[in-house]
């Protein structure tokens, strides 16, 4: 991964990270909430190499480590985001091409976010930190389910022709 | 198929799952290194939250107030109880205050006379209904009550009552068309019958014609034998207009009753007086005039130069 991919990933994560905290977070769902950081870095690494895959997440993990109003201990989002991004890369070829599969792109989006919450909290409570109950939880990862599935079709194929536009620039460089 | 990585792909994955372990380990041991991390992000959040907080509030508010319209109304509904049951109990207070007023000055009179009384309570009026003026009271003589017997306010006479059962009582009040009572001028002793008019005058007709009369003078009850149904020098009214008609053979005037008959919620009913006439002692005190503020202007002099004595040589 070139110095320059990284900095466009790591820019483009910041980015995010901050419109996640200044405008997202400030919405209030009618059920739980919706992660827009999660699925971009899904909708990211959905269509990237092996390498690029782990850089995305560490640096995805990483900047969601860096929230303010966490209380788990830094690292732990950083881990449970390369887990999954080793899983993704693994079963990737069996996802085909997302950009042509909506509903299966929307599902992909649905079940990672959700199972990365879940695999997050269940770390946690494994670590000892004070995870949520379980009815708030399962809502939490609900509302973020329903509001990654409904808001898929506007955000993955923004995220997928931002993504090649942005390395275009280099290759056209 | 599973694809496999590449060993340097795998290197990469094994680096940084250890650098994840590594922060976690730290941050739980308490390294403070890794907590300025997350102080440092709230610092540079903070311009970008405040700026969404000021875009977003009223889209986010418009959201909320949506997602909780249920609660809202239920908050509304709520609100509105409290607000009606609130008045209520305001009304409520208002009319109690002002019954404790009432209640208080009749006490007050009573006492002054020597008067002993039961309070009871106004429970209805009836001025229109068959051209009688009267109102019914919450006592009867359960309480102590028989006919004849006088009704006061704090002010003075309310009128007299008129006929009685256990737990009730009617009132004939003095205004009434059918009400006469002897009534004497407080000073000069003058005596007169006083009539109900069914308003808030009445008349005022003395017994001797070469009595004088003028506006302001105060009339107490003249008092009957065995003090029913007046006791003696109980206040009734104020003389507002005299009839000077040349050719009348009684000289008349215009009362005014000290009793507002109209909003009595309280009264007390005379069950015993005292042998003794109080005279004048009960006529109302003259309401104290409103203080005129003065202003007090000080004037200061201004210093004119004085002369300062020369001393002039004198030749010896």
């Amino acid at each position: 991964m070139s110095i320059y991919r990284t900095s466009v990933t790591v820019s483009f994560f910041v980015f995010i990270f901050i419109l996640q905290s200044a405008l997202i977070n400030q919405i209030p769902f009618f059920v739980g909430g919706f992660s827009l950081f999660l699925a971009v870095t899904f909708s990211w690494i959905a269509s990237t190499d092996r390498a690029e895959t782990f850089a995305a997440a560490f640096i995805a993990g990483i900047l969601l480590d860096l929230s303010p109003s966490l209380d788990s201990p830094v690292g732990l989002w950083t881990f449970t985001l390369l887990l999954l991004s080793y899983l993704i890369s693994l079963y990737r070829e069996s996802l085909g091409d997302l950009d042509e599969r909506p509903l299966t792109a929307a599902l992909y989006l649905v079940a990672t976010t959700s199972f990365s919450i879940l695999l997050y909290l269940l770390i946690a409570a494994l670590l000892g930190v004070d995870v949520p109950p379980a009815l708030t939880a399962t809502i939490d990862t609900a509302g973020n389910a329903i509001w990654t599935l409904l808001l898929s079709p506007i955000y993955f194929p923004l995220i997928n022709r931002l993504k090649v536009r942005l390395f275009a620039i280099r290759s056209g460089v | 198929m599973v694809q496999r990585g590449s060993g340097r792909t795998r290197l990469l994955l094994v680096t940084l799952l250890v650098t994840s372990l590594l922060l976690i380990t730290l941050d739980l041991r308490g390294v403070s290194l890794v907590n300025s991390f997350r102080s440092a992000t709230q610092t540079i959040l903070k311009p970008f939250q405040s700026v969404g907080s000021a875009i977003f509030s009223p889209i986010g508010n418009f959201f909320g107030n949506i997602a909780n319209i249920g609660q809202a109304n239920e908050k509304l509904d709520q609100l509105e109880a409290d607000n009606k049951r609130l008045l209520e109990e305001l009304a409520e207070a208002q009319d109690i205050k002002g019954e404790l007023k009432q209640l208080k000055d009749v006490l007050d009179l009573a006492s002054r006379g020597g008067y002993k009384v039961v309070a009871a309570k106004v429970i209805a009026f009836d001025s229109a209904g068959n051209f009688e003026e009267t109102i019914t009271l919450d006592i009867g003589s359960s309480s102590g009550l028989s006919r004849d017997m006088t009704v006061i306010s704090g002010k003075g006479v309310v009128g007299v009552v008129k006929s009685v059962t256990s737990r009730s009582a009617i009132v004939q009040l003095i205004s009434d068309p059918g009400f006469r009572m002897g009534v004497r001028i407080a000073g000069t002793q003058a005596m007169g019958i006083l009539s109900g008019e069914g308003s808030s005058t009445f008349t005022l007709e003395l017994l001797d014609a070469r009595s004088t009369v003028k506006e302001g003078d105060v009339l107490l009850s003249r008092g009957s034998t065995g003090n029913r149904p007046f006791p003696p020098g109980l206040p009734v009214g104020v003389v507002t207009s005299v009839d000077d008609s040349i050719g009348a053979l009684t000289k008349s005037a215009t009362v005014r009753a000290f009793a507002n008959l109209g909003s009595q919620g309280v009264v007390s009913v005379i069950l015993s007086t005292k042998v003794d006439d109080p005279r004048d002692a009960l006529v109302p005190k003259p309401p104290a005039p409103t203080p005129i503020p003065t202003v007090t202007v000080f004037v200061t002099p201004t210093p004119t130069p004085t002369p300062t004595p020369t001393k002039t040589k004198t030749k010896k």
